[in-house]
């Protein structure tokens, strides 16, 4: 904390720097935005002067308006979505008319295209997407947006799992069949649509008792599980969408709830003729359509679009399916003093997985569904004032309500185990389980998430220094309403189960942020110092004071700074260099799943008299309750460093970042133990079942007093996870030599996974009838170090002549490599029943009881295992058949090249790679 | 060895012929061929010694005599009514899954009552048929396959069981027998599997033994001793299923997993590498043996006494992993009977030395058509009413594989 303090102070201490200079020449900058090809005045253009940083918005007449201006060259950039950007130096020595800028609408013209994510520095270090390159990339999924970005691997996804970002992360870091995967990072990246986030921190559809690691015959419970996980790609369509930005960077405080990166889309709001798309390729089908109307200043879009995704195309057992549909309605008012713009959306996301299992044991009567219905109602009303200092105050409001219901029906083999429902501690009578039966689940979620946000800027001259401020706060809140698992206690899915808890009794989250920024300029001669430093307060609202994170502020200060040096010619081309640094502090607070997890019943049976006259039955069991809820939980929190540089020369770009981000704390599940004392009433000492007309009571029989170790997991803040890694692009601009517009992206990345906190673990081996007797403490750091290094090469060539364009990409991934932190794989000391210490020795890993807790790393555990160069190539082939119609073939590693190769223990490895087909219609009438 | 047995046999002749002819009683020229046992055709049996016993059932007078010569020995008896029998030992080789010749030694017999010989030439057949001198406790039926329950889904609830058989004439007692479960499948041949103990001792993962101080349990002459999972009559809940509820012991893996017949006396538990129940391999990957320790063992001595660890490398694809194992074994000298299980279509590797179990049996392929289905011991022959069972420790030949399940019942003849 002390180290925001400083900044905080060294924040505002920048802001005060004095400068006398206050009574220069000032004049206002006006104008009006014009269409270029209609004429009509373009609303809401954003209108910075660059060097000044001050800007405006049109109102509806096309007219903006900048006040205390002080004499010099500008830069003045015009830019408003759906029309080019438009740069221009203007001079402001005297007095000057208003000036008239025509914009032009953004070209369908090929040779205009830009099909690449864009670097971007606005918020922080981030990639843009814009609907040209959407349109050219065809996605199917948000997923495939995401391989746009530097570091980015294009792979065939399939949709009967969940899909998760995880940004800077090697990709074998990432994939659900890693056990180290935490899932900080996809928690950890917000989401936001049209200015209101989404959350899926209510999200409680865990199956209690399924295994929750892949690799079990429950992954098809664990693959589409994102409790706890964050936001699944697969819900997201993209044919609505504008642009997207995604930031890896810091991004600026008026965003929260992250820790990992931001993910902002921006939807259309603008008359559009009616599009249609069609795409297909292996098992995938996707339709989509979409309109804008425009009545006089009010705006309607509608879209629509519908993936059916089956996983074998041969199988029909398991498929997806989502639908989902947005209405999005836009109005503006003139007023005396401004402008007002309200901005509301309708959203539904309907997704549904399915599938049935065709094994020779299963029958047609099981079942796995999923239906997830998701409604999200959001408005934003922006009102622009005229003058004065604030130049605006935003307040938007979100709200959505999902109906999740997820039902399974298996056939259980119950082996007339014991039934064991009771809810408080203390010793049962109970009953046993049939020897097999029809287990019927169904799990009911309903989260609903609000969200209220009160947003500002401020623009106004300290002592000659624009400052550029935006101050506001957000609230969000996340409950659920749902009656969680629904299922007949006495025949559960998984034996043992027998205490559901209904999501509902959970209470809500409550999160409140406050926030202030300030964007400022100091010029320094001719070089700018472009300053943006914010702090944002976040509190964990309407938690009961045993938990030691609610009630109080984590604060993220955040900061970028960014040096521009005085342009200059090289090679005849006017060039820019600038170099930028940041710092920040993002926290993601733990979700409901985390905070709230549901009590774990230990049971000891204490009497298992299963007679063969059924009417002499009798169990007896006693229960344990341990209360997992960890209330020194802290939120996740990572610090960002970066540094980067960006030149442009021409049409040049080339830009560089060097990151490091350290989570300390990360969220991990980590084990705990407890010892629970129980009796064994011996059968033998009971009496003779044939002397018996009722069941017998446990009075007619001896005991035996055991104890037993109880482990649970735990949600602890003991994951290690560091990044650091290398990112960079270089866009050549369209080479008129080879009608190809030529850019090269790619990164090296670094991140260590794991936990050095203590773990606990017992042995599976039962002695004689017993429990193994120890219980383990381990210490050694889990770690696992991931490296991975790419290059994408991408050639767009356009031949206009026949209305062609071939992207070809190459995809390099020079190597990835992935190591363990040496350890000896003894536990540092062991625990008997009595709850005594040992120090656990080099000689213990020969006894043969204490063997069982030695986990002996094997001889090349520790070698760094490298995997050697593979190349893609992937081929795009667009044909415009006219100016409305669109079709497009794709093959994926059309070519490709994978090499064999030697691993250090000598193996040889032989890898394989498929092509992979589809294509696309796009339509617009 | 031939030659030696021809020159006996033709001094017997010589002698047999050079008898007093001058007597009034009528004498007859037998000739006895006896042929090797048909199951062990193509095993090159060969005789090593028999002795022939010529009663005459009217006078009670006894002729015996000892030949190796085989097939046909003659003899020269007075007229009357005879039962002739012959008992021997004979060695025979195992030719085992990984190509080893096995010498095996077995006791044979073989016998004809109330022959009437009379005037002049008699040409009397004989075949052998097998009984191990040192006969003892077999494992005479292994259900491990599961059932299916009317539904078609895999009942696997507590119906699987093993059956042990007194296949000797004398009263045997169960106390202090144990069977295990091999700890390696004969579906997964292991890489550089070290250390190899497979010539001294079977690698295990769960040890049972029933309790007793040594004569508690006595075991009957063709009677049988059924351990089984869960000893009730599973017919009332799935009624492809057996009754169980006849059992001598269950297997019973803790109050909180397992459940517990009170009716039926539990099987102590030594040792397992799992917390779960004892499930027999349904496919049939896993091999069982029944043996009995020298002197009394403890579980905590087992654990100790019998720790065996092993490392192999794994093999997947591309992939190649160094593993190692913590499991027990038992020293082959204490195996009574072993029997090694597979499916044809997946065997890869002998789980045991080839000199306790030449081959395996399975039941159906470890596929779908296992399901209700054993594998169980071949009646050998029928000595009044007690069954003598095959076992020339050669499972393939000695069982019947994917056979239909008879829980406690040893059938009279196949």
């Amino acid at each position: 904390m002390k180290l925001s303090s400083l900044i905080l102070l060294f924040v505002f201490g920048i802001t005060m720097i004095p400068s006398q200079a206050i009574s220069q020449t000032h004049q206002s900058v006006k104008g009006r935005v014009l269409s270029k090809e209609s004429g009509k005045a373009i609303a809401f253009a954003t209108v910075v002067l660059n060097e000044s940083q001050k800007w405006s918005t049109t109102n509806l007449k096309g007219e903006f308006s900048i006040d205390n201006v002080r004499n010099g060259e500008y830069t003045i950039i015009v830019s408003c979505l759906g029309y080019k950007k438009l740069q221009d130096t203007i001079s402001l020595t005297e007095l000057r008319n208003p000036f008239t800028l025509h914009m032009s609408v953004e070209s369908q013209d090929l040779s205009e295209v830009t099909v690449i994510a864009e670097e971007s520095r606005e918020n922080g270090t981030s990639s843009v997407i814009k609907k040209d390159a959407l349109n050219h990339l065809q996605p199917s999924s948000f997923a495939d947006i995401v391989e746009l970005l530097p570091g980015g691997i294009s792979s065939n996804r399939s949709l009967t799992s969940m899909n998760l970002i995880s940004l800077r992360a090697p990709v074998e870091t990432a994939k659900i069949s890693n056990r180290d995967n935490t899932y900080n990072s996809s928690l950890g990246t917000a989401f936001v649509v049209d200015g209101t986030p989404l959350s899926n921190d209510a999200q409680l559809q865990t199956v209690s008792g399924a295994v929750t690691y892949t690799g079990t015959s429950d992954n098809y419970l664990v693959y589409r599980n994102t409790t706890g996980k964050g936001i699944d790609m697969r819900m997201i369509p993209t044919d609505d969408i504008e642009s997207v930005e995604i930031v890896r960077g810091i991004p600026s405080v008026t965003y929260g709830s992250l820790s990992s990166g931001l993910v902002n889309i921006q939807r259309s709001y603008k008359k559009k003729p009616l599009e249609l798309r069609a795409k297909a390729n292996s098992g995938m089908k996707l339709f989509a359509l979409g309109k804008g109307f425009e009545f006089g200043n009010k705006t309607l879009n509608v879209n629509l679009d519908y993936i059916d995704y089956k996983s074998d195309p041969r199988n029909v057992m398991t498929n997806y399916s989502r639908m989902t549909a947005s209405l999005r309605f836009k109005d503006v008012w003139n007023t005396n003093s401004g402008m007002l713009e309200l901005r509301t959306n309708l959203n539904y996301t309907g997704s549904f997985d399915e599938s049935k299992r065709d094994e020779e044991n299963d029958t047609k009567d099981e079942f796995y569904k999923n239906d997830y219905n998701k409604y999200r109602l959001a408005s934003n009303l922006n009102y622009y004032f005229d003058r004065g200092i604030v130049k605006n105050i935003n307040f938007s409001v979100s709200g959505s309500y999902t109906s999740e219901n997820k039902k399974i029906r298996r056939y259980r083999t119950g082996r007339m185990s014991p039934i064991l429902i009771e809810k408080e501690e203390g010793e049962y009578y109970g009953e046993f389980l049939p020897a097999s039966y029809l287990a019927n689940l169904k799990i009911e979620g309903k989260p609903v998430f609000l969200f209220a946000k009160l947003n500002s800027n401020l623009d106004f001259d300290v002592l000659g220094t624009n400052h550029n401020l935006i101050v506001g706060a957000d609230w969000r809140y996340n409950k659920n309403f749902g009656r969680g698992e629904i299922f007949d206690v006495t025949r559960p899915l998984y034996a043992g189960n027998g205490r559901p808890r209904p999501a509902k009794d959970i209470p809500a989250m409550e999160e409140l942020a406050i926030y202030a920024e300030d964007n400022l300029l100091v010029p320094i001669g001719l070089n700018r110092l472009k300053i943006r430093a914010g702090v944002r307060a976040a509190s964990l609202l309407n938690v009961s004071d045993k938990y030691s994170i609610g009630n109080k502020f984590f604060l993220d200060p955040r900061f970028n700074l960014s040096w521009q040096f005085p342009s200059f010619m090289m090679f005849d081309k006017l060039s820019k260099l600038s170099v930028r640094t940041g710092f920040g502090w993002h926290t993601k607070f733990p979700t409901l799943s985390h905070l709230y997890p549901n009590k774990v019943y230990y049971d000891a049976v204490q009497l298992n008299f299963y007679s063969q006259n059924d009417q002499l039955r009798q169990m007896h069991y006693k229960t344990k309750i341990i209360d997992p809820t960890n209330f020194a939980l802290k939120p996740n929190r990572n610090q960002k460093m970066e540094v980067g540089l960006e030149f442009k020369s021409g049409k040049i770009k080339f830009d560089i970042t060097a990151y490091k981000e350290e989570m300390s704390e990360g969220l991990r599940r980590m084990s705990n133990y407890d010892l629970f004392s129980f009796k064994k009433y011996i059968i033998e000492s009971g009496p003779d079942p044939s002397t018996l007309n009722a069941p017998p009571t446990i009075d007619m029989f001896d005991y035996k007093q055991y104890k037993r170790f109880v482990s649970y997991g735990q949600s602890k803040n003991g994951s290690r996870e560091e990044k650091k890694g290398i990112e960079y692009q270089l866009d050549l601009g369209r080479i008129e030599a080879i009608k190809s517009r030529v850019s090269i992206n790619g990164a090296w990345m670094y991140m260590k996974y794991g936990s050095d906190a203590p773990r606990y673990k017992t042995s599976s081996v039962v002695i004689g009838g017993d429990d193994y007797p120890y219980m383990g403490y381990y210490e050694w750091d889990t770690s696992r170090e991931y490296e991975q290094f790419n290059t994408n090469f991408r050639f767009d060539t356009q031949i206009d002549e026949l209305g062609l364009i071939f992207s070809s990409t190459f995809q390099v991934l020079w190597y990835t490599s992935w190591k363990y932190t040496p350890h000896n794989g003894m536990p540092s000391y062991y625990i008997d029943m009595n709850d005594n210490k040992f120090e656990y020795t080099e000689a213990d890993t020969q006894d043969p009881i204490l063997k069982h807790l030695y986990e002996k790393p094997s001889d090349n555990a520790f070698d760094t295992e490298r995997v050697p160069i593979t190349i893609d190539y992937n081929l795009k082939v667009t044909k415009l058949i006219n100016q409305n119609m669109r079709l497009a073939f794709y093959v994926n590693r059309i070519l490709y090249y994978y090499p064999d190769y030697n691993r250090k223990d000598g193996f040889r490895v032989k890898r394989s790679a498929s092509p992979y087909f589809g294509m696309e219609l796009n339509i617009n009438i | 060895m031939k030659i030696r047995n021809i020159i006996i046999a033709a001094a017997l002749l010589i002698s047999a012929a050079s008898c007093d002819d001058n007597d009034a009683i009528n004498k007859s020229f037998v000739d006895v061929k006896v042929s090797m046992p048909s199951h062990l055709e193509g095993k090159s049996a060969e005789l090593e010694n028999a002795v022939f016993t010529l009663e005459n059932v009217n006078t009670g007078e006894k002729l015996v005599r000892e030949t190796s010569y085989i097939p046909q020995v003659y003899f020269d008896l007075e007229d009357g009514l005879y039962n002739i029998s012959v008992e021997g030992t004979i060695t025979y080789s195992n030719l085992s899954l990984d190509n080893k010749s096995i010498q095996k030694e077995t006791g044979v017999r073989a016998k004809q009552e109330n022959i009437k010989v009379i005037g002049g030439d008699l040409d009397l057949n004989l075949e052998f048929v097998t009984f191990n001198p040192s006969q003892g406790f077999l494992i005479s039926e292994i259900f491990f396959a599961d059932t299916r329950t009317p539904e078609g889904k895999q009942y696997a609830a507590g119906d699987q069981y093993i059956e042990i058989y007194n296949n000797s004439d004398k009263v045997l007692y169960a106390d202090g027998l144990c069977i295990a479960e091999t700890e390696l499948m004969s579906v997964e041949a292991l890489n550089e599997y070290t250390p190899d103990i497979r010539n001294e001792a079977v690698p295990v993962s769960s040890v049972y033994m029933i309790p007793g101080s040594g004569n508690e349990y006595p075991v009957q002459p063709g009677e049988t001793l059924l351990i089984s999972d869960i000893a009730i009559n599973h017919k009332e809940a799935n009624k492809n299923s057996f009754d169980l509820s006849k059992s001598n012991f269950e297997w019973f893996d803790g109050e909180d997993i397992d459940t517990d017949v009170p009716e039926v006396k539990n099987m102590i538990k030594m040792v397992s590498t799992s917390k779960s129940v004892w499930h027999l391999h349904s496919r049939g990957f896993k091999s069982y043996i029944l043996f009995k320790f020298d002197k009394e063992v403890l579980p905590e001595e087992y654990v100790k006494n019998y720790a065996y660890h092993y490392e192999y490398l794994f093999v997947f694809n591309d992939m190649e992993f160094p593993m190692d194992f913590d499991a027990w074994k038992v020293p082959n000298e204490f195996i009574i009977d072993a029997v090694q299980c597979s499916t044809p279509s997946e065997y890869q590797w002998m789980v045991m030395s080839s000199s306790l179990d030449a081959s395996y049996t399975h039941s159906g392929d470890g596929d779908a058509s296992r399901y209700g289905r054993s594998v169980k011991r071949k009646v050998l022959h029928v000595e009044g009413d007690r069954s003598i069972l095959q076992d020339t420790n050669d499972s393939a030949s000695d069982f019947i594989p994917t056979a239909e399940p008879s829980p406690g019942i040893i059938e009279t003849l196949n």
